[in-house]
C-alpha cells in the first residue's frame, strides 16, 4: 500500500490539530467512537438497515458520522440529528461486534448533542414529558387517570398504542411491604416504573405475587422513573437525577436484590454504576426472569396454556445479554412450550418512544414482529417490557389475529393460582 | 452537472433512495478498508431497470461509477474517487430461485451470504464461499473482489462457485456471463468479472453453484508454544496428503481478543493456535483427525481438542471471523496486509515479518489462512504519533516485497482496489500491466466503473488499450480520466 | 503445411511479432488430440509447442508444478504419480496441458474435483501480438489483477500460444473405485443426491458407471450404498473412469452441454452410443455424421440454454456464446483485438466462426 493516494482519498484518522464539533459534555467519547473498526458486522443485525439497506441508517454509519464531528469534518445539524433519531436504540449491533464497541453508550452520548441543536418547540416537548412528568409519578398517575375518558378521542395511531386503564387499579397502589408465607429468603424490592405502574399495574401486582409466593419479602420504596427514555432522548442531565433519586431510594429500602419486570428499566438501572457512580445500587439490579433463574424457584404444578412464543426484548437481548434465563425458567413450567419467533432478535420497533416519533419505521418492523409471533401459531405471546407489549398488541391487533399478550409474571401468577385452585 | 444528476435520479428513483447531504456521502466514502474517499452522489437502486437507469444517468452527466455492496471490503475496491456516483446493491436482494435438482440458485447481488446459505442448509446444500465478513457481505460483493475464506481450501474461492453473471455494462446494457449449464460458448469471461472490483459494471444478479453439505464435520484447535512450531505442523499436514477443508492459524494477540468476544474456549496462554477443519464422511474425518493429531504431537502440540459438537464449532469460527474487527480492542489503528506465499514457506514468511517487526520497531499481530499461505499481517500503530502512518506503510512494503520474493502474491483474497494497485507492478511487467487494461477496456471503453481501482489510471507502456478509440469520454468527465 | 517449433518463449514471440506484422495466420498446436474442438480454420502455418516441454518447478510439498505448455499429460501424470498426486484432468496420455487448457476439456470426474479452469493458477502466454504475458500466480489463493488464466481455457489458441502454466495439483486418493450397474439416467441423478463422495456418475444405455475416489473406508461405505440404491452391482478396483467410451468410436462424438435436469428428456432424443455426467450436465453422444441428426441435437441442446460442440469429427462448435452484435458480443471482439489485433490466431476457429 502506498501514500501516493489518489487526491480525495485519505487515510482515516483525525489530522493533527482538529478542533471537535461536539456542543455539550456529554458527547461520545473519542475512545469510543475510535473502537469501532468499521467491519461491518454489525450491519445484518441492525434492523433500520436490514429495512433500508442504508449506511446512514446502520450502527458503523451513526459511528462514521460521530467520527466525522468529533474529527471537525461534520457538525452536529439537523442530517446528523435525524441519522441518530432512526435509530431504535436497540443494540442489537452490541452483540455482533467483535471489538465490543459501546455502541449504546455513544448513541445517548450523540442524543444528549442532538437534544442541543433541536428546535426549541421539540426541545420543550420532550423536556416537559421526558424531564419532568416522568420524574413525577402522582402527575403520570394523575393524567392517566384522564385516559379512559381522551382514549377514544387520541388519533387512531396513539389510540392502539395506549392500552385500557382501569380506574379502579389506579386507585389501588402496590402495596409498600408484602411479606412472603412462612419464613423470607431475603428482602427484594421492586422498581414499579412510571408508565408501567399506571398502565399496567397487574404486571406489577403479579410480580409482587410471584416473588412472595417464592418467599421473599417484596418492598416498594418511593421512587421515580428509571431514566432510560430520558437518556435515550438526550436528556442525560435529567436521567442522572432521575438515576440518583432512585439510587437513594433503593439504597434506604436496604434489600438484598432489586428486581426490575421490565426489560429497558433493568438495563438502565444497570448502568447506574457507570452513569452516577452508584456501582453499589447497579450491582443488585436483576430482570425478573434472570432473578428466578438465579434464585431458584417453585415449579407451578401446571401451565394455563400449552404453548407461548416468547419475544425477546432488545433490551434484555442485547443490552443485558440475556438470553437463556427465561427459556431456563419457563422450560421448568409443566406442560409448557416454548416456541421461538422467526428472527426473534429483531426490535419490535417500540423502542422507547421510537414509536412515537418514528412511525413509519416503526410500523414496519411492528408488522413483521407481529407476523412472525402469528406464524408461531401460540395463542399467547410473552413480553417483559411495556414497550414491547404495546406494540405487539397493536400490530396483532392489524393483523386481526387473537394472540393474548402477557408478561412472563403474569404467566407465572397464572400458573401458581391455577395450582393453587388445583 | 451534479445537481442535474441528482433531479434525473430522483425522477427514478425517488427521492429517499439518492442521498447528496455532504454527511451522508462521507458516510459512503468508506468501506471496511482505512481508507476514505469522496463521491458526489449516492443511488440506492432496488431493481436491475433502476441500476440501468442510474448507470445511464452517470454516463450523460459525467459521473463515474462506483458499485458497492455492505461496504465490507478490506481493500478500498469500493471507496469512491472525487466525480463519482456510488451505487447501492443491498435492496436488490431477493433470492430468485434455488433449483436443488440443478445445484444452483440465481439471487440478486444485494443478498447477504450469510442468508443464502441459511436458506439453503434445510435442503442440505450450501453456497460454499465463507470469507470472514459471511454474515454481512453480499454475493454480489464476494463475486466483486472474488472472496475466499477459510473453507476455500478445500472448496476453492468464490470463482470455483459461480455459473453466470449479470452486468450493466457501462452504456447502461444488460449482459448475461456464462450460463447454467457446465461449459458455455465463447470466451469464459466470468473469470475477468469475478473479482474484477466493480471496474467491468454493476452486477445485477447471480447465478451460484451450490455443494452438498458435509455429512461429518470435525474441528480440533491446536495450541503451540512458537508460532514457528504451528506454521511447521501446517506445512506437514498438507504435505501428507490430508485434504481439511479449512487450516487456520492465529497468534496469541489475536487469540486473546477473539476469546474475548466469542468465549470458544481458545487457550490464551498459547503462542498460537491452529484451526484444523475436516469434513466428508465419519470414517475419513476420523481417520484425518488422527493423522493430524499424531503430526501435532511430534511438532510440540500444548493443546490437542476436538470439537465436534455444531455449537462449540460455531463459536470457534466466530470466534476466527470476528479477529479482523476485535483488532481495535488492541491497539487504536492498524494496517491489514493480504499477501500470499508457497505454503511450504509459511514459517520463513512468519520469519520475515517478524524481521521486519523487530527492525521498525511495530507490533505485528498474525491471522493466517495457513493452508493457503495466506497471511494477514496486522500492523498496530497509533495514527497520533507523527509519522506512524508512512512508517507503518514502509513496513509493510518490506513485508510484500519479501513474501514477492518467495514466489507469492500481494493480495490473497481481499483484492487490490485503492490499497494494493501501487504493488501491482512489483509483481507485474508493464506488459502484463497493459492486456489488463486491455482486458478491462475491453468491458468499459471510456472507463467510467470504479475508475483507479486495481490498476493505477497513469501510465501506460504499450500503445493505446484496445478499443479506447471506440467511446470517447464525455467531456466533463474530470479527474478520474486518464 | 509448415510447423514451427520454437524452443524457447523468447523464440516463439519473435516469431509471432513477426506473423503479425507479416499477417501470417497461425494455429497452435500440442499434442493435436483435440484440434476437432473447434470450428475450421485456415491457416499458413502451425506452431507448435512440442520444445516446450520442461518441468519448470514442482515441490510436491506445495502442491502445484510449473510446467511448460508442451508437456504431455502422460508426462505429467507420471512424475506427479511418483509423489501420489495428480493434475485431475483425465485427458489423453498424448495431449499436452496447453492443448487440454486452450481447448477447455475437463475431466469425467468433474462432479467432485471441478471443471480444468478450477486447477490453474497462473499462466504465460505469448500473445497473437507477441507480447509475453503472465497471468494469475504460483500460489493456491491469488486475487491480483484480471483472472486471465481463466480466459485462456477454452479460447481454442485464439488469444495466443500458452508456454507455461502453474497447474494446482491435489493428493491422488487412496482409494479408487468404479461400481458399475444397471439403471437409468433418473437413478443416476439419485446416486449423485445420495452419494456426496462420487466424483462421476455416467449413465449409459444400459449401465451406470459411478466413480467413488476417497479414503478406503469411506469408499466401502458408499459403494455399499450405491449397491442399496442401483441393486447388483460390479466393482472394479483402480481403472480407468471412465471404462468405457464408446462415443469416441463412431465418425462424430458431440459434447452437449446443458443442465443436469435436462439431461433425462436429451437422452431420449439420440441414439445409443451416449453417455451422461450426472449431476453435471454433460452428454456425450457419437452419431454417425455431422449432418441432420446433429442439427437436431443441437436445435435441442440449445432449447436447453446449452450448448453442443463437437469434440470428435467434424462439425465445429455449433450454436454458442454471445449474440452477434450484442454487447457481450462486442466485448469478446476487443478482448480478442487487444490479445490478436491483426487476427493471426486461428481464424474462423473460435464461437460464431470469428
Amino acid at each position: 500500500m502506498s501514500s501516493k493516494l489518489p487526491a480525495g482519498v485519505r487515510f482515516l484518522g483525525a489530522e493533527p490539530g482538529a478542533v471537535a464539533g461536539w456542543l455539550t459534555h456529554d458527547a461520545p467519547t473519542d475512545r469510543d467512537i475510535a473502537s469501532c473498526v468499521g467491519c461491518g458486522l454489525c450491519l445484518p443485525h441492525c434492523p433500520t438497515y436490514r429495512l433500508t439497506g442504508d449506511e446512514t441508517a446502520s450502527p458503523r454509519g451513526r459511528i462514521a458520522a460521530m467520527r466525522a464531528v468529533s474529527e471537525g469534518r461534520a457538525a452536529v445539524d439537523a442530517t446528523f440529528s435525524r441519522y441518530m433519531d432512526l435509530c431504535l436504540g436497540c443494540r442489537a449491533c452490541e452483540d455482533a461486534c467483535p471489538s465490543l464497541v459501546p455502541y449504546g453508550r455513544l448513541l445517548d452520548g450523540a442524543k444528549a448533542e442532538v437534544m442541543a441543536v433541536r428546535a426549541r418547540r421539540a426541545r420543550l416537548v420532550r423536556v416537559l414529558g421526558l424531564d419532568i412528568l416522568l420524574d413525577h409519578k402522582w402527575a403520570i398517575t394523575a393524567l392517566s387517570a384522564y385516559l379512559p375518558f381522551v382514549r377514544p378521542f387520541l388519533p387512531p395511531r396513539l389510540r392502539r398504542l395506549v392500552p385500557r386503564v382501569s380506574l379502579r387499579e389506579l386507585a389501588r397502589p402496590i402495596p409498600a411491604v408484602t411479606l412472603p408465607k412462612g419464613h423470607a429468603r431475603g428482602t427484594v424490592a421492586v422498581l414499579t416504573g412510571c408508565i408501567q405502574d399506571s398502565w399496567f399495574r397487574p404486571i406489577n401486582r403479579a410480580t409482587v405475587r410471584v416473588l412472595a409466593r417464592n418467599g421473599w419479602k417484596v418492598v416498594v420504596p418511593p421512587q421515580t422513573c428509571c431514566g432510560a427514555l430520558t437518556a435515550h432522548y438526550g436528556s442525560l442531565g435529567a436521567a442522572r437525577r432521575m438515576a440518583a433519586k432512585n439510587a437513594a431510594a433503593f439504597a434506604l429500602a436496604d434489600a438484598d436484590w432489586i428486581v426490575v419486570n421490565s426489560a429497558g428499566c433493568s438495563a438502565q438501572m444497570k448502568e447506574y454504576g457507570e452513569l452516577i457512580d452508584r456501582p453499589d445500587v447497579a450491582s443488585r439490579v436483576r430482570d425478573l426472569l434472570e432473578f428466578l433463574d438465579e434464585q431458584g424457584f417453585e415449579q407451578p404444578a401446571g401451565s394455563p396454556v400449552a404453548r407461548v412464543a416468547l419475544h425477546d426484548p432488545c433490551h434484555l437481548l442485547h443490552a443485558q445479554r440475556i438470553f437463556a434465563a427465561p427459556r431456563s425458567v419457563l422450560g421448568q413450567v409443566p406442560g409448557l412450550e416454548v416456541v421461538e419467533i422467526a428472527d426473534g432478535d429483531r426490535c419490535c420497533g417500540s423502542a422507547g418512544l421510537y414509536n412515537l416519533f418514528e412511525p413509519a419505521g416503526a410500523d414496519r418492523l411492528m408488522r413483521q414482529k407481529a407476523a412472525n409471533v402469528a406464524a408461531t401459531g401460540c395463542h399467547v405471546v410473552l413480553a417483559g417490557n411495556p414497550g414491547c407489549a404495546v406494540q405487539i398488541t397493536a400490530g396483532l391487533a392489524e393483523l386481526g389475529v387473537d394472540v393474548e399478550v402477557l408478561h412472563p409474571a403474569e404467566l407465572l401468577d397464572r400458573a401458581y393460582r391455577r395450582s393453587a385452585r388445583g | 452537472m451534479i445537481a442535474a444528476a441528482r433531479r434525473d435520479l430522483e425522477e427514478i428513483l425517488g427521492s429517499g433512495a439518492v442521498l447528496s447531504d455532504p454527511l451522508a456521502l462521507r458516510l459512503y466514502g468508506r468501506d471496511a478498508s482505512m481508507l476514505e474517499g469522496s463521491c458526489e452522489l449516492v443511488a440506492i437502486p432496488s431493481n436491475r431497470e433502476q441500476v440501468v437507469a442510474c448507470v445511464r444517468i452517470a454516463r450523460r452527466r459525467g459521473l463515474a461509477v462506483v458499485p458497492r455492496g455492505a461496504g465490507t471490503g478490506l481493500a478500498g475496491g469500493s471507496t469512491p474517487l472525487p466525480g463519482s456516483l456510488v451505487i447501492v446493491t443491498t435492496r436488490l436482494q431477493r433470492i430468485l430461485e434455488i433449483r436443488p435438482e440443478d445445484r444452483l440458485a440465481w439471487v440478486e447481488p444485494g443478498v447477504l451470504n450469510l442468508d443464502l446459505k441459511r436458506r439453503l442448509a434445510p435442503l442440505g446444500l450450501t453456497f460454499a464461499p465463507d470469507p470472514a465478513s459471511e454474515a454481512s457481505s453480499t454475493i454480489g460483493g464476494n463475486v466483486a473482489t472474488n472472496a475466499g475464506g477459510p473453507h476455500c481450501l478445500a472448496y476453492g474461492v468464490t470463482a470455483n462457485h459461480i455459473f453466470a453473471v449479470e452486468l450493466v455494462l457501462a452504456d447502461g446494457t444488460v449482459q448475461s456471463f456464462g450460463g447454467e449449464g457446465p461449459e458455455a460458448g465463447g470466451y469464459d469471461l466470468r473469470g475477468v468479472i469475478i473479482g474484477s472490483e466493480g471496474t467491468v459494471g454493476v452486477i445485477t444478479a447471480v447465478c451460484v453453484r451450490l455443494t452438498a453439505l458435509p455429512e461429518a464435520v470435525q474441528v480440533l484447535m491446536l495450541g503451540f508454544a512458537t508460532v514457528d512450531d504451528a506454521a511447521g505442523v501446517v506445512s506437514e499436514v498438507i504435505a501428507a496428503g490430508l485434504t481439511p477443508a479449512a487450516i487456520e492459524l492465529m497468534d496469541r494477540a489475536i487469540v486473546r481478543v477473539v476469546e474475548d468476544f466469542a468465549h470458544a474456549g481458545y487457550p490464551v496462554d498459547a503462542e498460537a493456535v491452529v484451526l484444523i477443519e475436516l469434513d466428508g464422511l465419519q470414517g475419513g474425518v476420523d481417520r484425518q483427525r488422527q493423522a493430524v493429531e499424531q503430526i501435532a504431537r511430534s511438532h510440540g502440540a500444548t493443546v490437542i481438542q476436538a470439537a465436534s459438537d455444531p455449537a462449540h464449532r460455531a463459536r470457534l469460527w466466530k470466534g476466527r471471523k470476528s479477529a479482523h474487527g476485535a483488532i481495535t480492542r488492541i491497539a487504536p489503528d492498524f494496517l491489514q496486509y493480504d499477501v500470499v506465499v508457497p505454503r511450504t514457506r509459511l514459517v520463513e514468511a512468519l520469519a520475515a515479518v517478524r524481521v521486519v517487526a523487530r527492525d521498525e520497531g511495530l507490533i505485528i499481530a498474525h491471522i493466517v489462512h495457513a493452508g493457503d499461505g495466506n497471511l494477514h499481517p496486522l500492523i498496530m500503530y497509533d495514527r497520533r504519533s507523527p509519522g506512524a502512518l508512512e512508517h507503518v506503510l514502509a513496513a509493510g512494503e518490506r513485508i510484500v516485497r519479501a513474501c514477492l520474493e518467495m514466489g507469492g502474491s500481494i493480495s490473497g483474497e481481499h483484492g487490490i482496489g485503492l490499497e494494493k494497485r501501487d504493488f501491482m507492478p512489483l509483481m507485474f511487467s508493464a506488459a502484463d500491466l497493459d492486456l489488463n487494461d486491455d482486458v478491462r477496456a475491453a468491458f468499459d471503453p471510456v472507463r467510467t466503473m470504479n475508475p483507479g481501482k486495481i490498476l493505477s489510471d497513469v501510465g501506460r507502456s504499450h500503445g493505446p488499450a484496445a478499443g479506447h478509440a471506440a467511446g470517447a469520454a464525455p467531456d466533463e468527465a474530470g479527474s478520474w480520466r486518464r | 503445411m509448415e510447423t514451427l517449433t520454437p524452443g524457447s518463449a523468447a523464440e516463439l514471440v519473435d516469431l509471432l511479432r513477426a506473423a503479425s506484422a507479416d499477417g501470417r495466420r497461425l494455429l497452435p498446436v500440442g499434442g493435436r488430440t483435440h484440434l476437432d474442438r473447434g470450428n475450421p480454420t485456415v491457416v499458413d502455418a502451425e506452431v507448435s509447442v512440442g520444445r516446450l516441454s520442461r518441468v519448470l518447478s514442482y515441490d510436491p510439498a506445495e502442491l502445484v508444478a510449473t510446467v511448460e505448455a508442451g508437456m504431455t499429460c502422460g508426462e505429467l501424470d507420471a512424475i506427479l504419480a511418483e509423489h501420489d498426486q495428480e493434475w485431475p484432468v483425465d485427458a489423453d496420455p498424448a495431449a499436452t496441458i496447453g492443448g487440454v487448457v486452450a481447448s477447455g476439456a475437463s475431466s469425467a470426474r468433474r462432479l467432485r474435483v471441478g471443471p480444468v479452469r478450477d486447477w490453474i493458477l497462473g499462466i504465460e502466454l505469448a500473445t497473437g501480438e507477441g507480447r509475453l504475458i503472465r497471468g494469475g500466480a504460483h500460489t493456491i489463493k491469488n486475487v491480483s489483477g484480471y483472472d486471465l488464466p481463466r480466459l485462456m481455457v477454452g479460447s481454442l489458441g485464439t488469444l495466443g500460444v500458452l508456454t507455461s502454466l502453474d497447474l494446482r495439483l491435489r493428493p491422488r486418493p487412496l482409494a479408487r473405485r468404479t461400481v458399475i450397474a444397471s439403471g437409468t439416467v433418473r437413478q443416476a441423478a439419485a446416486v449423485v443426491a445420495a452419494v456426496p463422495l462420487a466424483c462421476g456418475v455416467l449413465a449409459t444405455p444400459d449401465s451406470i458407471e459411478v466413480r467413488l475416489e476417497g479414503w478406503p473406508e469411506d469408499v466401502e461405505v458408499e459403494s455399499r450404498a450405491v449397491a442399496r440404491l442401483l441393486g447388483g452391482t460390479f466393482v472394479l478396483d483402480d481403472v480407468a473412469f471412465p471404462s468405457r467410451q464408446p462415443w469416441l468410436d463412431v465418425a462424430v462424438t458431440v459434447e452437449a452441454a446443458v443442465v443436469p435436469s435436462a439431461l433425462v428428456e436429451l437422452t431420449r432424443l439420440v441414439s445409443a452410443p451416449w453417455g451422461v455426467l450426472a449431476g453435471v450436465g454433460i452428454l456425450w453422444a457419437g452419431i454417425a455424421s455431422a449432418g441432420r441428426p446433429l442439427d437436431e441435437l443441437r436445435a435441442a441442446v440449445s432449447a436447453f440454454g446449452g450448448v453442443a460442440p463437437v469434440i470428435c469429427g467434424p462439425g465445429g462448435l455449433g450454436q454458442g456464446g454471445p449474440r452477434r452484435g450484442s454487447g457481450a458480443w462486442a466485448i469478446q471482439e476487443r478482448i480478442k483485438a487487444a490479445f490478436d489485433p491483426v487476427g493471426i490466431m486461428a481464424p474462423g476457429r473460435f464461437w460464431d466462426g470469428s
